[in-house]
């Protein structure tokens, strides 16, 4: 088969597409070269095109393993190859992919996981979008761990929020998740796609070290960093690695709390002390609001003209939307809760992030919620009622 | 900006019929070629888990704004009902300056007069080729009356949208649908 460059391959360079597309796009101009998955609505059209797509690049490979926890350790396993990886998936395989999620969180190993979210527990309502698994893409696998999770809004920037995630998970050598949900998965809107040369690729830290004084977990030899250098698999180091403590050798120690906890604080420090690289978010009107509305993904789409709306009559009502969810934009909370009246939280859930807004903002301000279920969106009649209730 | 400049510059669109219609790639049509005129359009769809036979809306709004809103519509500026469960359900969706484009092969029971236009698609499409392109005569109709894309844009949109076997025939559609209603 003709090998052909991804400018080539994604034509025109203004689309009208879907969520699902924005993100194949994102991923393949981010040089994500594998892809492993099982079909999932409202996630499938990840995978189907990744299937159209990889194989026609040099070095793609797609793989349509046998569930999502295969898949999600086909891209643990093929990242080591020094190469970008992804698998997609909803809510059921999401929590499939949990045990696995820690595994490469303790091995350190970059890869993404989108988690297009559809209404859960369980199978829930495939086909509508909600925003249940906010807490369980920072939480859901066991043990004490750090993770980067990040939420478009839109076509467009789920485009460019899926690039980021892969620059985010070499740089730190961390699996990333990204969120999406079934309205941005089948949302169509305009996309303008970006040529390879004006994506920027952060790589991963390559191993420079004499061999000899090669361990896989040293960190800070060529460069002052918490993260270790990344080799791969079959070069010249050796490298070994488990889901068991391990100390920098990458020997187990299954004993020792010292140990333990230093590779755990390691883990967690890693991300923390980035935070102000890693944390991105937009806000409008703050400079004189009295209500700050606190919303992100799918569910802050109607909130933009909820916001000119309330302002037209009067409320001075400004918005703040993480699009980095974890770690957790706390110091903006708090900075915010320092000058106004009141917080309100929107979400398609009973309550996730709510509980941060109400940890972060330490009882500065009152916090407020509006939550909407069964793959509503917030509608504007609503939050003006909020808006109104002093 | 404010809403109120929003509501002048945004038009929103609801398709609406039953499973295997075209109704949703119809509304893709039409944002492909919104996106030709170098408007911005945001569509969404909505449908049961059946392939075929289930009830299915697809909202669009078409706008010359930067940041369109996001359809989620309580009323519409323009209802086009492919059938009669469609026409039912989704009447109420509806407001007094509203146009209502209905396929009256399929729609018999009517309670809205006002700014109504009746098209026998069904009728045109099979006399065509078969019932598979109604909607694209639909589309037709709903350009002509609205001018809400410009003809070349939507041939343009079409022609890239439908196997290339039936490019032709789609065409013929679309120019049916077209002629179908007057200048006005």
């Amino acid at each position: 088969m003709k090998e052909i460059t991804v400018d080539e391959l994604i034509q025109p360079k203004v689309q009208f597409v879907t969520g699902n597309d924005a993100i194949v796009y994102g991923a393949l101009l981010a040089n994500c070269r594998f892809f492993a998955g099982y079909p999932i609505t409202p996630a499938t059209e990840i995978l189907e095109s990744m299937t159209q797509y990889l194989p026609l690049l040099k070095e793609g490979y797609c793989i349509q393993m046998e569930d999502e926890i295969g898949s999600i350790g086909a891209i643990i396993g093929a990242s080591w190859n020094n190469v970008r990886t992804m698998t997609a998936t909803s809510g059921p395989g999401f929590s499939l992919m949990q045990e696995n999620l820690g595994y490469a969180c303790m091995t350190e190993t970059p890869c993404v996981i989108v988690d297009v979210q559809r209404t859960g527990p369980s199978t829930g309502q495939p086909t509508k979008p909600a925003q249940g698994d906010v807490m369980e893409s920072r939480w859901g696998t066991h043990g004490d761990h750090n993770i980067i999770v990040l939420y478009p809004n839109s076509v467009q920037e789920a485009l460019w929020t899926t690039i980021r995630a892969f620059n985010l998970a070499d740089k730190y050598r961390t699996p990333v998740v990204l969120l999406s949900d079934a309205a941005i998965a089948h949302t169509r809107e305009r996309l303008e796609i970006p040529l390879e040369k004006e994506v920027e690729i952060i790589k991963r830290i390559p191993v420079t070290i004499d061999k000899s004084k090669y361990h896989p977990f040293r960190t800070g030899y060529s460069v002052p960093s918490k993260v270790p250098e990344m080799d791969r698999f079959g070069n010249k180091y050796h490298t070994y690695l488990t889901g068991l403590t391990h100390d920098w050798k990458a020997y187990p120690e299954t004993n020792s709390a010292e140990v333990h906890e230093k590779l755990v604080r390691r883990l967690y420090e890693k991300i923390d002390d980035n935070r102000h690289d890693i944390i991105k978010y937009e806000e409008k009107y703050l400079e004189d609001a009295d209500i700050v509305i606190v919303c992100y993904g799918i569910a802050s789409r109607t909130v933009y003209s909820a916001v000119e709306t309330a302002r037209e009559k009067g409320f001075k009502v400004g918005l703040f939307r993480p699009i980095t969810l974890w770690p957790f934009p706390e110091d903006k909370i708090y900075d915010i809760s320092l000058d106004i009246d009141k917080f309100l939280v929107i979400e398609m859930n009973l309550g996730q992030i709510y509980h941060s807004v109400l940890e972060y903002s330490k009882g500065n301000c009152q916090v407020e919620s509006l939550f909407t279920l069964g793959g509503q969106l917030p509608r504007e009649k609503e939050i003006l009622k909020k808006i109104r209730k002093r | 900006m404010n809403s109120g400049k929003k509501e002048k510059t945004q038009t929103s669109i609801r398709f609406s019929g039953v499973g295997g219609m075209g109704v949703i790639l119809s509304s893709i049509i039409l944002g492909k070629a919104a996106i030709y005129d170098n408007k911005n359009a945001v569509q969404t769809q909505s449908y049961g888990a059946e392939q075929r036979g289930s009830k299915v809306k697809s909202d669009i709004l078409i706008s010359d704004l930067d940041d369109p809103s996001y359809p989620v519509f309580d009323k519409v500026d323009i209802l086009v009902a492919f059938s009669q469960e469609a026409y039912d359900y989704y009447v109420t969706s509806t407001k007094k300056k509203s146009l209502l484009l209905i396929n009256s092969d399929l729609i018999e029971k009517t309670s809205i007069k006002r700014n109504r236009f009746n098209i026998s698609a069904t009728s045109i499409a099979e006399e065509l080729l078969s019932k598979k392109i109604t909607n694209v005569v639909m589309l037709g109709a709903l350009i002509k009356l609205s001018k809400i894309v410009s003809r070349e844009s939507i041939l343009k949109a079409i022609v890239e949208s439908v196997p290339k076997s039936y490019v032709d025939v789609n065409v013929k559609a679309f120019e049916r649908g077209y002629d179908f209603f007057q200048d006005n």
